[in-house]
């Protein structure tokens, strides 16, 4: 027997006059585990808002533990029974363990032995050690998170969102916080989860529901995951048909190509084929992620071909480091462009990032008080001077997401390669990443998409290329 | 015997029935028993009267006792002849035909709507061999009450539209499983899907309580949906999930009444 918690049928939302949620059927269990994968994130945005008690339903009908109730107790209802942890900590830093817990626990004015032996018993029942003399700021995030939910279950949260974990967590950590989850589960909690990586909701989901243009088209049992199959239930009808080791839909005869593989061969795989068009959009979809890194360095000239030929606006294109690759006119956005190390220079202004690519493609002739001024005035939608006059560094995750994509945009390149865009992003840097890149494909510049997320693939539309299982 | 006499036979059979049944429509018609029958509807005040009446009419009665009978001659036939596959396919359809038309009430045991699934399979088996069916149902909900005849309707529908289409062996599920109050039973197979516009339709068709399936042009899912919700309340009724090329998953929810046995 089930253990209904939550049931939303013919859930609908509307944003601003547009109909986000259409007809959302969600049923939620004690013990379950249940994944949700959206094609758009407007929705799932909505969605997950909707399960916080930020926004409510407009249209619909709601139960909670098997009982319906009114759409305007749904907020109220969602926040006192569901909890989604922050990255991040919200209590103040300066707060032990044992503080959070007396704080976030019940009412009563403990003796700190009293309290010390309670926490000792609740860690000791899931199986996880933090000191509990420990600052909330010394915590890393695994042990942040594994506080958050044993705090969610001892406040009888009966529900709890577990929101892109893979793009936070490594993977040792993320079993750790998934063995913490079933202990949890089998205490009665029942989970939520969404993530950027399908094959976390596929390892772990005990259900999943599939969402597309705002409807629950299908809800998929545990014995029904198999990667090739959901693969293929999500991208359903965009028709996909192989050729060679790919899976291409509707690769339109158009030429000549701005970036055309022919045969190009990579350890264990077979000789791949396809072309990008100008001002085209392209999704490449590799599950495995395996061939996606090896394109991604073949185009940065970090690799050599192993056979076939890649052409670049029909000359063979062979760079000599990623450097040269710039030069030509193919560009790299790598995972996580905005931590230290990736296509930012932290160290430096942001108009300094945004004009060095364009010294090197002038050779240097740049007359810098002229082109300043004019990207003031260029980029003034995008960002204030004093951000384009700060150190990367000082600059909020947004900005500097806007800074690594609008480089490109100022450089015009033949191509952008977009690798794994949404990694470790939220809402409005996602909603900022999908509006550039369409204001690339505006500015005749092609985009190569990589990413082993169906989800991530579907959102930006266009053609996808889609590795199949076989590889 | 050669296989194409067997199928002449069940043509002449399924030919046989149909003609009967028109036949008996006829005679209904002319002995004024469907005006009778609106009549009688017409003298009904109260909500709830209506509510039965308009679920009666939904479950499209018919009555010919004969019919049967026939078929269980025609079954002997088969087995005096050695037709072994007609023998079981007729007697499927007289067991399919009595469960179909007798009038035992508004709802039944979910056993019963099981086999009458089982033998409707078996008929559909005889005619395209590619199928197969899963049941799986704890046993102490075999005696869980649901209203009569909204399983194989579903069944029927997910083999003519979803695995007929389909190239190679398709598979129905039914699985039932239940939470403190409900009865969840859900139909999956692994055809060919609906398209998402389609989809979007039929689920909000479903979706509109107010439309009566006889003012629609009488869909079988939608028949069954508001024979649910016309039972039960709108908290009731059925869902359909599918993707094209993926198959698809029609989820029935119901209150859950169980039977007690020996009382």
């Amino acid at each position: 027997m089930k253990e209904e918690i939550i049931r939303i049928e013919n859930g609908v939302k509307y944003q601003a006059q547009t109909q986000l949620l259409k007809d959302v059927t969600l049923r939620i269990y004690r013990r379950e585990l249940c994944g949700l994968i959206f094609d758009a994130l407007s929705e799932g945005s909505a969605l997950l808002d909707i399960l916080k008690g930020n926004q409510r339903l407009d249209k619909g009908r709601l139960y909670f533990n098997e009982a319906r109730r009114g759409l305007e107790e749904g907020a109220s209802l969602f926040k006192q029974n569901v909890f989604a942890p922050q990255y991040g900590w919200q209590l103040p830093d300066e707060l032990t363990v044992e503080d959070a817990f007396l704080m976030t626990g019940d009412r009563f004015i403990k003796s700190g032995n009293i309290l010390a032996r309670e926490i000792g018993y609740v860690f000791e029942a899931f199986q996880i050690s933090i000191p509990f003399r420990q600052k909330l700021s010394g915590l890393s995030y695994l042990r942040q998170l594994q506080l958050q939910l044993v705090m969610a279950y001892r406040q009888d949260f009966k529900i709890i969102i577990l929101e892109n974990l893979a793009s936070f967590l490594n993977e040792q950590d993320l079993e750790r916080i998934m063995e913490l989850v079933v202990l949890m589960k089998q205490k009665g909690a029942a989970f939520v989860m969404v993530d950027n990586d399908e094959s976390v909701l596929l390892r772990y989901a005990d259900n999943i529901s599939l969402m597309r243009n705002g409807r629950t088209v299908h809800i998929l049992s545990r014995e029904e995951f198999r990667t090739g199959s959901i693969s293929s239930r999500l991208l359903g009808s965009k028709g996909l048909s192989g050729t060679g080791g790919f899976q291409i839909n509707k690769q339109p005869s158009r030429q000549p190509w701005v970036l055309e593989l022919a045969q190009v061969k990579a350890e264990g795989l077979k000789p791949v084929s396809f072309g990008i068009g100008k001002s085209e959009k392209v999704v490449f979809l590799d599950k495995e992620g395996y061939f996606g890194e090896r394109l991604v360095r073949l185009l940065q000239g970090k690799e050599k071909l192993q056979g076939g030929e890649i052409y670049l606006n029909s000359s063979p294109y062979r760079p000599k480091d990623s450097s040269d690759a710039t030069k030509k006119g193919v560009c790299v956005i790598g995972e996580n462009p905005i931590l230290p190390g990736g296509c930012l220079f932290h160290n430096l202004s942001g108009m300094d990032n945004l004009l060095l690519p364009l010294y090197i493609k002038n050779s240097g002739a740049l007359i810098r008080k002229q082109h300043e001024a004019s990207i003031i005035k260029e980029a003034r939608d995008y960002f204030t001077e004093e951000q384009l006059r700060a150190t990367v560094h000082s600059l909020d995750p947004l900005v500097r997401q806007k800074l690594a994509y609008y480089k490109w945009y100022l450089y015009y390149p033949h191509l952008v390669v977009c690798v794994k865009p949404f990694s470790g992003t939220v809402y409005n840097m996602r909603r900022f990443t999908e509006e550039i890149i369409q204001k690339y494909i505006e500015r005749s510049i092609s985009v190569l998409i990589i990413t082993s997320n169906i989800s991530e693939a579907c959102a930006f539309g266009g053609r996808i290329i889609s590795l199949d299982s076989e590889g | 015997m050669p296989y194409i006499v067997l199928r002449a036979a069940a043509f002449v059979i399924t030919a046989g029935f149909i003609c009967l049944a028109c036949k008996y429509r006829r005679l209904r018609r002319k002995y004024g028993l469907l005006k009778k029958e609106a009549e009688t509807q017409a003298a009904l005040h109260s909500i709830d009267e209506l509510k039965l009446a308009e679920y009666l009419a939904l479950q499209n009665q018919i009555n010919p006792h004969f019919l049967y009978n026939t078929l269980e001659a025609v079954r002997s036939d088969a087995i005096c002849a050695g037709a072994k596959d007609i023998a079981n396919t007729v007697k499927a359809l007289a067991t399919f035909f009595r469960y179909t038309i007798t009038d035992v009430g508004t709802q039944v045991l979910l056993e019963d709507e099981i086999n009458n699934v089982e033998n409707y399979f078996m008929i559909q088996k005889y005619r395209f061999s590619a199928l197969n069916l899963e049941i799986m149902v704890p046993p102490e909900l075999l005696q869980a009450r649901t209203p009569k005849l909204i399983l194989q309707p579903v069944v029927e529908n997910a083999i003519i539209h979803g695995l007929e289409k389909k190239v190679g062996l398709g598979t129905v599920k039914l699985c039932v499983d239940t939470t403190r109050k409900n009865l969840l039973i859900t139909v999956k197979d692994d055809g060919v899907g609906i398209e998402e516009d389609e989809l979007a339709r039929i689920n909000e068709k479903l979706n509109r309580v107010e439309d009566a399936p006889s003012k629609q042009g009488g869909i079988a899912m939608v028949n069954v949906n508001s024979r649910i919700k016309l039972i039960f309340g709108e908290d009731y009724g059925m869902h359909i999930y599918s993707l094209a090329g993926a198959g698809t998953t029609v989820e029935i929810i119901l209150p859950l009444i169980i039977e007690k046995r020996g009382l």
